[in-house]
Parts: structure tokens; sequence; C-alpha cells
């Protein structure tokens, strides 16, 4: 098993300023999953506190390409559980300095006051007047039956796995700010959000605690595809609750109940990551709720980048 | 307004309140269990942008803390509130359509209301002659915090003089407290008799000064007026500005003018909120 590579400075920084603390905000550990073509970060349920969180970066997001090695017996991939808060802080470090070279690689040590050798991620910063190596201890590398159900549930979790999209997706990009401050709010009333989006483009998000309802209606959203969303009735009641029922009615929306905070969280890293879409859709037969961020290619313009995907799978409360 | 009922943000989360609609204003009342605290805030009709109340009197009962986080929602929006009262099952009804370059926006809410026993209002049992003084509310706020160190005993003298003004609080307990207020801080201190003393319990006097809104918030206390009637009630009003006082039109012909209108139009914006707590004595004894 070896794996050598460098660090790109936007890899850096990317993973430093955006896609770490948006992990952190979800659980203390990740699963790291190094392979040929891909690096993938993960978080299970077990991670996440119920949620599946999936990212996608393609190589050349991260490392320099012509120096990157990733061999094991196991198709080439390395999977491994770490800490999110370490990996960020050892990252910072690097990056606070003037690293003119940041390599990282697969290590065995032994520890002081024991006999095994422990396997960490080992950083060697380079710089102009700076040599700094930073260990960065993990789990035991998984084995390749371990790998191959991460494998499977980020296929299924993430945007790449072409079955497992909903059938109705809305664009929350341009409403993400005012959704967080209004979930902000309700956070006070229940700890439980019914979601409902329909394919007029509205979403609805409703609380209720005793003796109090309390929901959201935004319209106007951007529907995908867009062949789910072409020619749905205009919905003619006048009230919010109202258009919902006749929605409801008509088979043109769906509703599923999620953890408040896992929804507030999530959007989230709308804040920290900056993407260019916010896909949010229920599955068929309800079984989670999905968010996507899509990102814009930093160097071809106007094209969405296939290389990084980050994808949110939010469990649905059974009762609701 | 959400700050403006903030400041009388209970202790007891399940407390419940009274809505008082009349022809000039809304108010939100309640008391204390031990019935020697109570709450009120008052809106005047003009601060609404809109104001229709087709009873002469209307009350009912709500949920304090889940009025104050529902309405707490509303703020993240900017448009207009629109609250209606009562609706299909006698529920408050909150509605706000904002139209933004995302899409329309329409939050809505409605709050179950009850059956309260409408509280006795206690302004009915002042008697003068009164003595009272004005005082930053901030700086209360922060006397009172202190206060809550040595108040072991749980209750607060406080002992004003007439001369030299001198304001005094102070709590016993392990050690004491004892904190003059400064008088160059305090304005027109004015007392009935050349001493009063009365004491109070402390976690009244910290719910009434507690939640008041910091300055850095869109309402600021513009002032306190604390007043103890001869029976040793005492009554603390802040007068909150709610800020938001829009620049009006217009031409004003000379300075005066200029600011008699600024005061009028600032007026308009304050709205005040009352604690009347009685003595810690007279709320043992009468067993209300």
């Amino acid at each position: 098993m070896k794996f050598r590579a460098i660090i790109s400075h936007d890899g850096l920084s990317i993973l430093t300023q955006a896609l770490l603390p948006a992990l952190e905000k979800h659980g203390k550990t990740c699963q790291v999953l190094f392979g040929p073509e891909e690096v993938c970060l993960l978080q299970t349920t077990g991670d996440a506190d119920g949620m599946h969180i999936s990212i996608t970066l393609g190589l050349e997001i991260l490392f320099e390409p012509e120096e990157f090695r990733c061999e094991s017996r196991h198709n080439n991939l390395i999977g491994f559980q770490c800490e999110v808060a370490l990996f960020r802080r050892v990252l910072q470090a690097a990056s606070m300095h003037a690293t003119e070279r940041l390599e990282v690689k697969l290590a065995m040590r032994k520890v002081p006051g024991s006999d095994e050798s422990k396997p960490f991620l080992t950083f060697t910063c380079r710089g102009p007047n700076l040599h700094m190596v930073q260990d960065l201890p993990i789990s035991r590398p998984h084995a390749p039956g371990e790998v191959d159900a991460l494998l499977l549930s980020h296929t299924q979790g993430g945007a790449a796995g072409g079955g497992a999209l909903c059938p109705l997706y809305l664009d929350l990009l341009p409403m993400a700010p005012r959704l967080l401050m209004t979930a902000a709010g309700l956070k006070a009333i229940s700890g439980t959000l019914r979601l409902a989006l329909a394919r007029q483009g509205h979403l609805h998000l409703q609380v209720a605690g005793s003796g109090v309802q309390l929901a959201t209606e935004v319209q106007g959203l951007l529907a995908l595809p867009a062949a789910a969303a072409d020619g749905a009735p205009a919905l003619t009641h006048v009230t919010a609750e109202g258009r919902l029922r006749e929605a409801l009615a008509s088979g043109d929306a769906r509703t599923a109940v999620v953890q408040l905070k896992h929804f507030s969280r999530s959007l989230q890293s709308v804040l920290l990551t900056n993407p260019a879409q916010v896909l949010c859709g229920i599955a068929e037969g309800g079984g989670h709720v999905h968010l996507v961020m899509v990102y814009r290619s930093q160097h071809e313009d106007g094209g969405f980048d296939d290389k990084l995907s980050v994808s949110y799978r939010l469990p649905v409360r059974e009762d609701g | 307004m959400v700050s403006v009922l903030q400041a009388i943000k209970a202790s007891n989360t399940h407390q419940l309140c009274t809505v008082i609609l009349h022809a000039d204003g809304l108010s939100v009342r309640w008391e204390d269990e031990s019935k020697s605290l109570q709450a009120s805030v008052f809106l005047r009709k003009e601060l609404f942008v809109e104001y229709e109340v087709p009873w002469l009197r209307k009350e009912f009962g709500l949920q304090l803390g889940l009025l104050v986080d529902t309405l707490h929602v509303f703020t993240a929006g900017t448009a207009e509130l629109v609250l209606r009262y009562p609706g299909a099952n006698q529920e408050l009804i909150c509605e706000m359509t904002e139209e933004g370059a995302g899409g329309v926006l329409c939050t809505y809410a409605s709050l179950d209301s009850m059956e309260v026993e409408p509280p006795r209002d206690l302004v009915g049992f002042w008697e003068g002659p009164e003595s009272f003084f004005l005082v930053p509310g901030a700086m209360m706020k922060e006397v009172i915090d202190d206060m809550e160190w040595g108040a072991v005993s749980k209750s607060v003298e406080v002992l004003m003089q007439r001369s030299p003004p001198r304001i005094v609080l102070s709590s016993r307990g392990i050690g004491g407290l004892l904190i003059t207020l400064p008088v160059g801080q305090l304005t027109s201190v004015q007392c009935a008799t050349p001493e009063v003393r009365q004491i109070y319990k402390h976690k009244h006097l910290k719910t009434a000064f507690a939640h008041l809104p910091q300055s850095k918030d869109a309402s600021a206390s513009m002032g306190t007026k604390v007043t103890l009637d001869s029976q040793g009630m005492i009554k603390v009003s802040h007068m909150l500005s709610l800020g938001g006082a829009e620049a009006r039109g217009g031409h004003y012909t000379s300075e005066a003018a200029y600011q008699d209108s600024q005061r009028v139009a600032e007026q308009q914006r304050v709205s005040m909120v009352q604690f009347l707590i009685l003595p810690e004595d007279a709320g043992e004894d009468d067993e209300l």
C-alpha cells in the first residue's frame, strides 16, 4: 500500500477554507478514500449523526497529477478514517506558511511507549526558510470489504450515482441565506421540519410546536430536470397553505420530514463553499432528502465543474 | 416589536401572557405565579402601519415564549407583518409576503390562543405619593446583575434618601454587597419621605432589567424610570425606541419647527415597557 502526493495550492485552500469546515459542522470524523482518479471525503451515518455526506474531488483539484502515486492491492484504492478537525488544523498550519511544496504520504511509524507502529498521514512542508513535518494520526486502512461498502454508499449518495437521483430538484441557492435565517428562528419552535417541494417551483418549510404552526413558502425556484417541471398547472389558491394542499392533492408536490438541524447545517455549507446551484430533492418513495451542491468550473467559463460535487443525504423521520 | 417583547421575557418558559387589543393600541401583559410581579408592553396604534380593532376591548391568552419565538422568525423578513385575530379556531395568524430577487417568499404562522384569566392591573392599586428616579437602563441592568453575587438571601433592599440625594441597593447573604448609584448618572430624584426603604425579590428585579435590549440592537433603551409608591410597590418603566423612524419629507421653515417634528416622530417610535413589583412583605402577607 503506497500513497504519495503533492497537494496543490488550490487544493489546499479549498480543503481548509471550504470543504473541511463544512464537514466539521456535521461530525468529528470523516472517511477518506484515495483512488487513482478521484478523492472522496465521506461522512457516513456513523460519522454525521444519521446523515450521509459525500464529497467527490477530481485528483487534479487537490494534487499535482504528475507526482501522484496511489497503489494498493484492492483496485489501487486506499480508505481510512480520520478526525476532521485535526485534518483541517494540519492543513491550516501548512497554508499559513509560504509553502512551496506540500507533500503528503502514508506512513507507518512507531509511537513512543508502544511497540506497535501506527498509520499516519505525514505532511511535509517545504518553503524558502521552512521545513515542517506534521503527522496526522489515521485509522488503520480499511479492509477491501469496507472500502467497497464506502464506495457503494458513495455512489448511491453522490450526484454521480445516476440511479439515486430524485424525480425533482429545486435550486435553493437564490434563497439560501434567507432560508438559513428562517431556519435559525424555527429552531426555537421545533426540531423537526416538514419539507415540501412542488413541481411549480415552490418550496415549503413547516414546523409545528404545541399550539403553534409556522411555515414558509418560497415561490419561483428553478425546478430541475426541466421535464419534471413542464406542464405543471398553475396553483390558484390564494393562501400559501392552500397552494400546498392543492399541489399535494394533484400529485405535483412531495413532502418529507427531516431534522431541522440537518437541514440548516447542510445549507450552511453554501456560505462556506460558494456553489453555483443548491439542488434539493426528495427521493422516490420518500426515503431521504437529497441536497447537492454544484460548482462552477474555475477554469472554463460558465460550465459546471463535474470534478467537484458535494452531496448530502438527510434521513427522513419515519413518524412524520 | 420582538426586542420589545423580549424585554419582558419571563424566566418561566411556559409563561402565559394576555394580549389586549383596544382602540388605541395593543398591549401584552403577564403576571408572575407569585402575583407579585407584573410585566407589560404597550404599543400605540401609531406604531403599526395599519391598526384596526372592531371591538372596544378584546383579550386573549398566548404562550409568551411561543409568541416571541414566532415573531423572531419574521424578523428575518423585510416586508410588513400582518397579524390577524381571530382565525378559524380562535388563533392568532401572522403573515408576511416578500417579493425579492430570488422569488416570492411567503411566511405564515398560527398561534393557538387560550382562555386566561385577565390579570389584575396592579396600577389600580397604586397609591401616592410617589418617589422616583430616572436612570440609564443599561447601568441599572449591570447593578442588578452584580447583585446576584451577593444575593444569597435572594432579596435586595432599595434605599432612597432625600438629602443628600442617594440611592443604595444592597443585598445580604454570605457577606453583603452595597451599591450606591452614582448621583451624576441620575436625573430628577424625588423622594416623598426623607427615606424610603423596601425589600424586593432579586429574581423579580432581574426579570425587570435583565432582558433590556442592548443599544446595538435595532431598538435601544432610551431611559428608565423607577418609581416607588407609598406602599412600596415599585414600578420600572423602560422607554424603548423602536428605531427605523423613517426620515420624513417636507421642508421646515425654522429650526424649531424641525426639532419639533423630530421630537414628534421620535415619540411615535417609542414603546413603553413596564414592570410592577410588589415588595417582599406585602406579596407574602396578602397571599393573593
